[in-house]
């Protein structure tokens, strides 16, 4: 087996080590989170729940408003 | 009591009561870190209705500590859970921001700094409920990435 094809098909143990994710591997064993991985996740996802959340508020304000000016057309 | 509060405090001693006692060390350490969370925060906090109209820094700066001791957490837990908590507790602290945004306004400032509380508080529930149910799967359920245990040779019995 060459050596560029060993390395398309190595299937490692630990899956996305780094910013990895609790995915499944064999049996009924997880992957775990590296250091660099438990470091940095709570700021992405401190990041990602206030963009979620500042998405839902701006939305909302948008479909409120969009709301008032339909029933004003109508009225 | 206004009833969002009155919830609060339900939910908080329902989930902490179940977190401590059919919980795992984190889960134990967490309920105890939101119960001196939560009284510091009543003790810093200006009275209703009258809270909000400023920046609360008392609670800012505890929202700040308490932020520090979940991120320590969920660095030496085996969990997920905390990486989350951590991350809506961090969204609690960035939420004191709001009193900087032109207009100002005390209800957004208030709802953002304290509704993410009950996603917590169910987390916390979810959490104790998970470490249950694999600890009844597998017969155990390790909870730190380090151990502290001095190691030596095994002992004779």
């Amino acid at each position: 087996m060459s050596e560029a094809r060993a390395a398309f098909t190595h299937r490692p143990a630990r899956l996305q080590q780094g910013l990895g994710w609790p995915l499944r591997l064999e049996g009924d064993r997880h992957n775990e989170l590296g250091l660099s991985a438990r470091l940095l996740w709570p700021f992405l996802a401190t990041f990602g729940i206030g963009v979620a959340m500042g998405t839902l508020v701006i939305g909302g304000s948008l479909l409120s408003l969009a709301s008032v000016a339909v029933l004003h057309l109508f009225n | 009591m206004p009833w969002h509060v009155a919830l609060f405090h339900s939910l908080f001693v329902i989930a902490t009561i179940y977190g401590l006692v059919r919980g795992g060390s984190p889960e134990r350490i967490f309920a105890l870190m939101s119960l001196a969370a939560l009284i510091l925060s009543i003790r810093v906090k200006t009275p209703y209705p009258y809270g909000f109209h400023h920046v609360e820094v008392g609670l800012f700066l505890v929202d700040l500590g308490f932020f520090f001791a979940l991120y320590v957490l969920s660095l030496f837990s085996l969990r997920f859970w905390p990486i989350w908590m951590s991350a809506m507790q961090g969204v609690t602290v960035l939420s004191h921001a709001v009193e900087f945004a032109p207009p100002p306004t005390n209800f957004g400032y208030a709802v953002l700094e304290q509704f993410l509380s009950f996603p917590m508080l169910i987390l916390l529930i979810v959490a104790t409920r998970r470490h249950r149910q694999r600890l009844a799967r597998n017969g155990t359920d390790p909870s730190w990435t380090i151990s502290f245990a001095r190691s030596g040779p095994p002992s004779r019995r």
